[in-house]
C-alpha cells in the first residue's frame, strides 16, 4: 500500500522527470513549441480579456444607469419589461466584466502554475504544456461529439413532431428548427474545433525537428504522461 | 493537388466575375425608362404605411434608420447583407420577438384577419383614438459562416385611422405575414492586406405568404351593409431574390475598416399581383465604416435605396450610427420618415432592445407621432 502510494506520487514526477532524463540534449536546444505557444496566447489573451472586461463593466454600468430612470419614466408595459431586463443584464455585465478582469482563464492559470513551480526544466515545461493542449483538444473533441448527438436527436424530434402536427405555423417552425439542427449536426461532425486544430497544427510542426526529437515526439506526444507515469511506477517497484 | 486547387480557385473566380457582371447588367437593364410608373403615393390607404414595408423587423434595423447594406453585423449579431456572411465566425441560433406600439390592437388585427366581424366590433373602432397601430414579429434566425436562414411565422401589422369627424370613416390595414429567408455569401477573391481589401458576393432568397385586409368604411356602411363584406381578407404569395456584391477594406487608418455594397432587390414574383404590395425590382447601395475608439467601436452607415422608385433624393437615403461597447450598442437612425433612438444590450443568452421613434410620419401626411418598440431575443 505504501509502495502503491509512492507510485501514485511518482506518476506525476515520472511524467516530467523521465522524459527529461531521456533527452540528453542541452536545455537550450530543447524545442519549446507548446510552451512558447502557451506564453504567446496568454500574453495576447490576458490583454484582450482585460480590455473586454473593462468594456463590459463600462457598458453594463451605462445600461444600468439608463435602465433605472427608464423604468420609472416609461408607461409602456413592454418598455418597462425591457428596462427591467436592462437593469438585471447591467448588473450581470458589471459582474461578468469584473470576472474577466480579475479571474484569469484556464491557459493563464496553467501558465501561472508553470512559471511559479520551481525546479522545472524547459523540457518539463514543454511536456506539461503539450499535455495541457492535448487534454484541451480531447475535451473539445468530446464536447463536439456530445453536440453532434444532441443536435441529431433534436433534429429527429423536431422532424417527427412536424410530421405529426396539424398546425401550419408550428409545422413550419419545427421543420426550420429540424433543418438548423441537422446543419449543426453536420457542422459539428465534420469540422474540428479550434482547440483540436490548434493542437494538431503545433503537433505537425514537430516533424520539422531532428530524428531524436521525432522519435521522442512519437512516443510522448499522445501518451507522454502515461509513458512517463508507467516508467516512474516501474522504476519505483 | 496544387494544380487542382488552382483550377478550383480560378473556377470560383470565374463564377464570381460572372455573378458580379450579371448584377451590373441587371442594374443597367433596370433603367428609369423600364421603371416608368411612379412609386406608390404616400397617402395612407392607397399604400401600405412605410413603417410596414421593411423586410426585416428588428430593433436594430429600426433603431438604425432601416439601414442594411453598408453594415456587416446588425446589433443583435445577425447579418443583413448576405455578401458579408463570410465575415461571420460563429454559428448562432436566435429566437426573437419584436413588439411595436403597444399590444392592445392585436385582438383587433386578428378579428379582421381571421374572425367573423360583428357590427359592435366595427362600431367600436370609431370610438378609438384617432390612430391605432401595432407591429409584432416573432422569428427564428440561424446565422453561420457563408449561410444564414430565418423563419418568421408571425409578423403582424395593424393600423386603423379615423378620418373626418363629421362623417366618420375608418381606414384599416391589417396583415399577417409568414416569411422564410435563406442567404448565402462568400468571398471569391482573397482579401488583400492593403487598402484594396476583398470583394464578396451574396444572395438572399425569400419566400413569403401574407393575409391582409386593406380599405376604409364609414359608420353608415357599418350600419347598413354586411360587416364581413366591407373588408374581405385577401392573400398573396411570392418569392424574391436579392443578389449583392460588397467590398470590404482591411484595417486602414487607425485600424478603421470601410465597406461598400451594391445590390438588387425584389427580383421575383408575387401572386395575385396587387399595387398595395408592388414588390418591384430596384437597386440599393450602402457604405459604412468601423472606427475603433479607446473603448468600443463607432459604426456609421449610409444606405441609398430604391434608386429608381424613391420619391425624392432624401427619401432614398438612410443614415445609421451606433457605438458598440461591451454588451451595449446605443444607436441613432435617420431617414425621410423618422428619427430613431435605441439601444441593444445583452450578455450570454439573453438580449434586449428598445427603440424610440420620433417625428414618425406615415399616415396621410398628418402630424408626426412618437412611438416605442421593444424586442427580446434568446441566443443559443
Amino acid at each position: 500500500m505504501k509502495n502503491f502510494g509512492t507510485a501514485l506520487i511518482l506518476i506525476g514526477l515520472g511524467a516530467i522527470g523521465l522524459d527529461a532524463r531521456a533527452d540528453t540534449r542541452p536545455e537550450s536546444t530543447v524545442p519549446q513549441k507548446y510552451s512558447d505557444l502557451l506564453e504567446q496566447r496568454v500574453q495576447s489573451s490576458s490583454a484582450g480579456a482585460n480590455f473586454a472586461g473593462w468594456a463590459t463593466i463600462i457598458s453594463g454600468g451605462a445600461t444600468l444607469a439608463a435602465s433605472i430612470p427608464g423604468y420609472y419614466l416609461s408607461e409602456d408595459l413592454f418598455a418597462q419589461l425591457i428596462y427591467t431586463l436592462g437593469q438585471n443584464v447591467g448588473v450581470a455585465a458589471v459582474a461578468y466584466g469584473t470576472y474577466q478582469v480579475m479571474i484569469p482563464g484556464e491557459e493563464a492559470r496553467f501558465a501561472k502554475i508553470l512559471s511559479g513551480t520551481p525546479g522545472l526544466t524547459n523540457q518539463n515545461r514543454e511536456d506539461l504544456a503539450r499535455g495541457f493542449y492535448r487534454e484541451t483538444a480531447a475535451r473539445a473533441r468530446n464536447l463536439r461529439w456530445i453536440r453532434v448527438i444532441s443536435h441529431g436527436l433534436s433534429a429527429s424530434l423536431n422532424f417527427m413532431n412536424a410530421a405529426t402536427t396539424g398546425h401550419t405555423e408550428l409545422r413550419l417552425t419545427l421543420l426550420f428548427l429540424g433543418s438548423i439542427n441537422t446543419l449543426a449536426t453536420l457542422g459539428f461532425g465534420f469540422k474540428e474545433s479550434e482547440e483540436e486544430k490548434l493542437y494538431e497544427s503545433v503537433r505537425g510542426t514537430q516533424a520539422l525537428l531532428g530524428p531524436q526529437s521525432q522519435r521522442r515526439a512519437g512516443n510522448t506526444l499522445d501518451w507522454g504522461f502515461l509513458v512517463g507515469a508507467v516508467n516512474g511506477v516501474q522504476i519505483r517497484f | 493537388m496544387k494544380n487542382a486547387a488552382t483550377i478550383a480557385e480560378r473556377s470560383i473566380t470565374k463564377i464570381g466575375r460572372a455573378y458580379a457582371a450579371w448584377i451590373v447588367a441587371t442594374a443597367v437593364f433596370l433603367s428609369p425608362d423600364q421603371l416608368a410608373h411612379s412609386a406608390p403615393s404616400e397617402s395612407a390607404f392607397t399604400a401600405v404605411p412605410s413603417r410596414f414595408q421593411t423586410e426585416t423587423l428588428t430593433v436594430g434595423s429600426r433603431g438604425l434608420g432601416e439601414i442594411c447594406l453598408g453594415r456587416n453585423f446588425m446589433p443583435d449579431g445577425t447579418v443583413c447583407n448576405p455578401a458579408f456572411l463570410g465575415e461571420q465566425t460563429e454559428n448562432t441560433l436566435m429566437g426573437r420577438g419584436f413588439l411595436g406600439n403597444g399590444y392592445t390592437a392585436i385582438v383587433s388585427a386578428h378579428h379582421f384577419l381571421f374572425k367573423t366581424l360583428s357590427r359592435d366590433f366595427l362600431e367600436s373602432l370609431f370610438k378609438n383614438q384617432q390612430v391605432t397601430s401595432l407591429e409584432a414579429n416573432t422569428g427564428l434566425v440561424f446565422t453561420g459562416r457563408y449561410l444564414s436562414a430565418s423563419f418568421s411565422p408571425y409578423r403582424l401589422q395593424y393600423v386603423s385611422e379615423v378620418h373626418n369627424p363629421n362623417f366618420p370613416v375608418v381606414a384599416v390595414h391589417a396583415a399577417l405575414e409568414r416569411q422564410l429567408e435563406i442567404s448565402g455569401g462568400f468571398a471569391p477573391w482573397d482579401a488583400r492586406k492593403d487598402w484594396r481589401g476583398g470583394v464578396s458576393l451574396g444572395l438572399k432568397s425569400r419566400v413569403f405568404y401574407r393575409q391582409y385586409v386593406h380599405g376604409s368604411f364609414s359608420l353608415a356602411q357599418v350600419l347598413i351593409d354586411d360587416p364581413n363584406s366591407l373588408l374581405p381578407p385577401q392573400q398573396q404569395r411570392g418569392f424574391s431574390f436579392n443578389p449583392g456584391v460588397a467590398w470590404n477594406s482591411r484595417d486602414l487608418v487607425r485600424r478603421a475598416k470601410f465597406r461598400a455594397s451594391l445590390g438588387l432587390k425584389n427580383l421575383g414574383a408575387s401572386w395575385p399581383a396587387n399595387d398595395l404590395y408592388p414588390e418591384n425590382p430596384d437597386i440599393e447601395s450602402g457604405v459604412g465604416a468601423e472606427i475603433p475608439l479607446s473603448y468600443g467601436t463607432l459604426i456609421p452607415t449610409l444606405d441609398f435605396v430604391d434608386w429608381f422608385r424613391g420619391d425624392t433624393l432624401l427619401a432614398r437615403g438612410r443614415l445609421g450610427l451606433s457605438y458598440r461597447i461591451g454588451m451595449l450598442e446605443p444607436m441613432i437612425g435617420v431617414n425621410a420618415r423618422a428619427l430613431t433612438l435605441g439601444a441593444q444590450f445583452g450578455i450570454s443568452l439573453v438580449q434586449g432592445g428598445i427603440v424610440y421613434e420620433m417625428f414618425r410620419q406615415d399616415f396621410s401626411g398628418r402630424s408626426a407621432d412618437n412611438r416605442i418598440a421593444t424586442e427580446l431575443s434568446i441566443r443559443i
